[in-house]
């Protein structure tokens, strides 16, 4: 499997995986009118990723914006990432969030409250 | 009072009027196409920057406007021919501002008369909820419920309630020589 780049756009966020070395990576805003369609190459990614040998894997989010149609589309990554952990792999998911943020902080919560896999709130100072 | 059911003749134009007091960030009335969105997102970006100083409140203000925007993307459906000068297919109306009291997002779209009330008492419903239990139902929305034909996830409103911990106002107006069409006016305050 090879890496995807995703550009960052005025209304849709970086996106980079890494299959051989376990890395995801989304940053910026979230906020297209289709999510569905903008995240299923990273989802059909992820089911094949899921298919491959046992590796650690480490996501890192951070998000400056995301409306709700993407907060579910994060939501189905996250789900990919639990059956995975479920399975035995180590998954590391790091959620950011600017310091006096705190619609983001209560994002983060709202996933760790959904979710078995772990996820870390990571606090950005600047 | 919260929601308002009104009988008189709706009019478009003294609808904007009377939503567009305070300082006025964005006004539009017709179609919400994806190019228009993404057109109109860096000014109001700019005039939030100017009218609002605090971060997170700002932050959260254009979440919002971001929500009730998309939320017009999606829902349009018709343009009821009342005014001559609004020609698009679907017509939607926002109105952003800003006063003492704080932002407020306004839109106004057509939607059946058969809506109304699930749309009403779906509205009265989160307006009753206190936070914990919002944030319960927003969790268990995000979680159970898939996205709907038009691609939206259902839980923009719970999100705005939610964000905002005020309650949404609205209000549905009679269309004139349309007894099938009522025009739903929404209003969410960021204080």
């Amino acid at each position: 499997m090879e890496a995807i780049t995703i550009e960052e756009s005025s209304k849709t966020p970086y996106i980079f995986m890494d299959p051989e070395k376990g890395v995801l990576e989304i940053k910026g805003r979230s906020i297209p009118e289709n999510s569905i369609e903008f995240y299923k190459p990273l989802t059909d990614m992820l089911s094949e990723y899921s298919e491959q040998e046992m590796r650690k894997t480490t996501v890192k989010i951070q998000l400056e914006y995301f409306n709700t149609s993407s907060s579910k589309c994060i939501l189905d990554i996250f789900k990919r990432l639990e059956v995975m952990y479920r399975k035995g792999w180590t998954i590391e998911i790091f959620w950011y969030y600017d310091e006096d943020d705190e619609d983001m902080y209560e994002s983060g919560e709202d996933y760790q409250s959904i979710l078995t896999c772990p996820i870390s709130l990571v606090e950005v100072k600047y | 009072m919260v929601a308002t059911t009104t009988t008189s003749v709706f009019n478009l134009d003294a609808w904007m009027k009377q939503k567009a007091t305070g300082s006025v960030m964005i006004e539009h009335v017709g179609d919400f196409s994806s190019e228009y969105i993404d057109s109109v997102l860096p000014s109001v970006e700019q005039n939030l920057n100017t009218y609002i100083e605090q971060d997170n409140v700002r932050k959260r203000a254009f979440h919002i406007f971001i929500e009730c925007i998309q939320n017009l993307y999606h829902h349009i459906e018709s343009n009821p021919s009342l005014i001559d000068s609004y020609a698009d297919d679907k017509l939607g109306a926002i109105v952003m501002t800003k006063d003492e009291l704080g932002c407020r997002v306004s839109t106004g779209n057509f939607v059946s008369k058969a809506k109304m009330q699930s749309l009403g008492q779906r509205i009265d419903r989160l307006n009753a909820m206190d936070a914990d239990e919002i944030k319960q139902l927003y969790r268990d929305t995000i979680n159970n419920r898939d996205f709907s034909e038009k691609g939206g996830a259902g839980i923009g409103m719970i999100d705005m309630r939610r964000k905002t911990g005020n309650k949404l106002q609205y209000a549905f107006y009679e269309v004139k020589d349309n007894p099938e069409l009522m025009f739903f006016s929404f209003d969410v305050c960021i204080s």
